[in-house]
């Protein structure tokens, strides 16, 4: 059974769908996976055995009498900022510790026939880049115990590059799943906006969440983005989009794509995880693409958009939570003395809510929304004029690997940490990160971005890098 | 644009938050540097299209359909305490 974790989605499907493997006793493989290495990594937040297993009871029985989707029955982790009915959904934050959602959100709805092993550990609200700001404390990188898993999706790297979910769900506003994916060696994909329903995702940002997958690998990602896209009428920023067989997509090479490697993207990261993208890059020209280097100049035009506009929206998003009904509940002989002992937000959380109340209050400054705004419709602007040069962006994910859990930086100056992921959010392209080699011994993240709703473009490049190497396949040395 | 301590603690009230001390002088500094930061850049020129990131791409519809809605037992089990199909509250006045 141990060889499990190593088998791709698609052959899990030929498994349990030639029942030579039941979805029960899959599901619980990986529950014993998830609860053996819980106490090291902390991965999630809660593990949802009896759900699990009643779904995977559900799949094992329909398939009895139908043939069933490709996925059914292959169990999934879900980030705790997605809800799940008859599940909590803590965000990881004291202020939604004892909330259960009543309903599912859209892609659940979609994987309903998927067990869910748990809902994952995040940084509080999705906000952060080291899942070091979780309420339920702090998520650790399989590779190396003593790093961080990134974040804020971290719970749903961790787990997966652990061998304890197939696949999970996390979801990306600044780089969330990207990030994540490159400092624990597993794939992060990072829809176009409106591709993937937010219907029952808590909203950090409104207008850059996406949700997506990770998985061991790009063909997996193909299957779960096949499953979880789609158009949604019950969300107004869902695309009415037709969507590709991303299956297929694999089945072309990098022959004639042209890839443009932007310069100062490399020049801001360490020489060894450079070094590694670079070598992916004369890689992937070997087997048939054109490679040249073109400008991404922005800086601190990136930076700031992304302050602007994620603090600002947050801070909307997350008036609504009062800390009233399903957190610690404060004491006060006002309302308003009620609510503001109730908010028990974490540091972090508060930073970037003070940031957003601040752009958002109409003070005579340039530091507000519309700016961000601009700033972001600037930089969108000047990523379409690199398309029209390549068809797809490769870059450095993060500009270092996975930093070690005690370190502490200034606030503004840890928002560059998230330099090379955030453009795609303010554009709303779709941005994969993959694995592209090893430094000091933690993985190295690959980036791959594309046009708007090119995630085919992403597919051919990443899952032909795939096929030209393992680093995909490797597993760090605390799991084995 | 100068930030004041005042306008900190202004913001906080609308934010709804409680802030130690430090963290008040820990935010003015932030924010006195996040203005000075905007300030600082120059905005390359707008084109005609100000379409906002995501906008083209997300097409939206014009309404949304009406989704079914939880039922009166389902919201009910959400709150902290209920009486006879109804959310119990606490007593926020006195009655004579």
């Amino acid at each position: 059974m141990n060889e499990l974790k190593s088998l791709s989605l698609a052959e899990l499907s030929e498994l349990l769908a030639a029942r030579k493997l039941s979805s029960v006793e899959l599901t619980s493989y990986y529950l014993e996976r998830s609860r053996k290495y819980q106490k090291d990594i902390n991965g999630y937040i809660t593990i949802t055995e009896d759900l699990a297993l009643a779904t995977a009871r559900r799949a094992d029985e329909l398939r009895t009498r139908e043939e069933l989707p490709l996925l059914a029955g292959i169990p999934v982790a879900v980030k705790d900022n997605i809800v799940a009915r008859g599940a909590p959904t803590t965000c990881a934050s004291r202020v939604l510790e004892n909330y259960v959602s009543p309903f599912d959100a859209a892609v659940v709805e979609k994987l309903s026939l998927n067990p869910l092993l748990g809902k994952v550990n995040l940084d509080e609200f999705a906000m952060g880049a080291d899942n070091k700001t979780s309420a339920f404390g702090p998520v650790r990188n399989p590779w190396d115990l003593q790093r961080v898993p990134g974040g804020s999706s971290g719970g749903s790297a961790a787990v997966v590059a652990a061998g304890c979910a197939p696949f999970s769900l996390g979801s990306d506003t600044g780089g969330s799943i990207r990030q994540p994916a490159a400092f624990c060696g597993v794939t992060g994909f990072k829809p176009t906006y409106g591709r993937v329903s937010r219907r029952g995702l808590v909203a950090f940002a409104s207008s850059l969440d996406q949700i997506g997958p990770l998985a061991r690998s790009i063909a997996d990602c193909a299957l779960v983005l096949q499953a979880i896209c789609g158009h949604d009428p019950a969300d107004a920023t869902s695309a009415r989009q037709e969507v590709p067989d991303f299956r297929a997509c694999l089945q072309a090479d990098v022959r004639g794509l042209r890839l443009g490697l932007p310069r100062e993207n490399f020049a801001c990261c360490d020489e060894e995880v450079a070094g590694a993208v670079e070598e992916a890059a004369r890689q992937l020209e070997l087997a048939g693409a054109t490679v040249h280097w073109v400008s991404m100049p922005y800086r601190d035009e990136v930076v700031t958009a992304y302050l602007l506009i994620a603090t600002a929206e947050a801070a909307s998003n997350l008036a609504r939570f009062d800390g009233v009904k399903y957190g610690y509940r404060g004491q006060g002989q006002t309302l308003d003395e009620l609510y503001t002992s109730s908010r028990i937000f974490g540091a972090t959380v508060r930073r970037r809510l003070m940031l957003g109340t601040f752009a958002l209050s109409g003070e005579d400054c340039p530091a507000c929304y519309e700016q961000g705004l601009r700033l972001g419709r600037a930089i969108a602007r000047h990523l379409d004029s690199l398309f029209r040069q390549c068809d797809v962006l490769l870059l450095p994910t993060a500009p270092t690997v996975a930093f070690t859990l005690d370190g502490e930086q200034d606030p503004l100056a840890s928002y560059y940490n998230d330099i090379l992921t955030i453009p795609a959010n303010l554009a709303g392209l779709p941005a994969v990160s993959v694995p592209c080699g090893l430094s000091s011994g933690l993985p190295v993240g690959m980036q791959l971005m594309a046009p708007r709703f090119r995630e085919d473009l992403l597919l051919r490049v990443g899952h032909t890098w795939q096929c030209l190497t393992d680093w995909h396949q490797r597993w760090p040395r605390e799991v084995n | 644009m100068e930030i004041t301590q005042e306008q900190v603690k202004k913001t906080a009230a609308m934010a709804k938050l409680r802030l130690s001390d430090e963290e008040i002088e820990s935010l003015h500094r932030l924010l006195r540097e996040l203005v000075a930061r905007s300030a600082g850049i120059s905005l390359p020129e707008e084109e005609a299209s100000t379409a906002e990131p995501g906008e083209a791409a997300a097409a939206p519809a014009p309404f949304s359909r009406p989704q079914p809605g939880l039922r009166q037992e389902e919201v009910v089990a959400l709150a902290p305490a209920a009486e006879r199909g109804f959310i119990r509250v606490p007593r926020v006045m006195d009655h004579e």
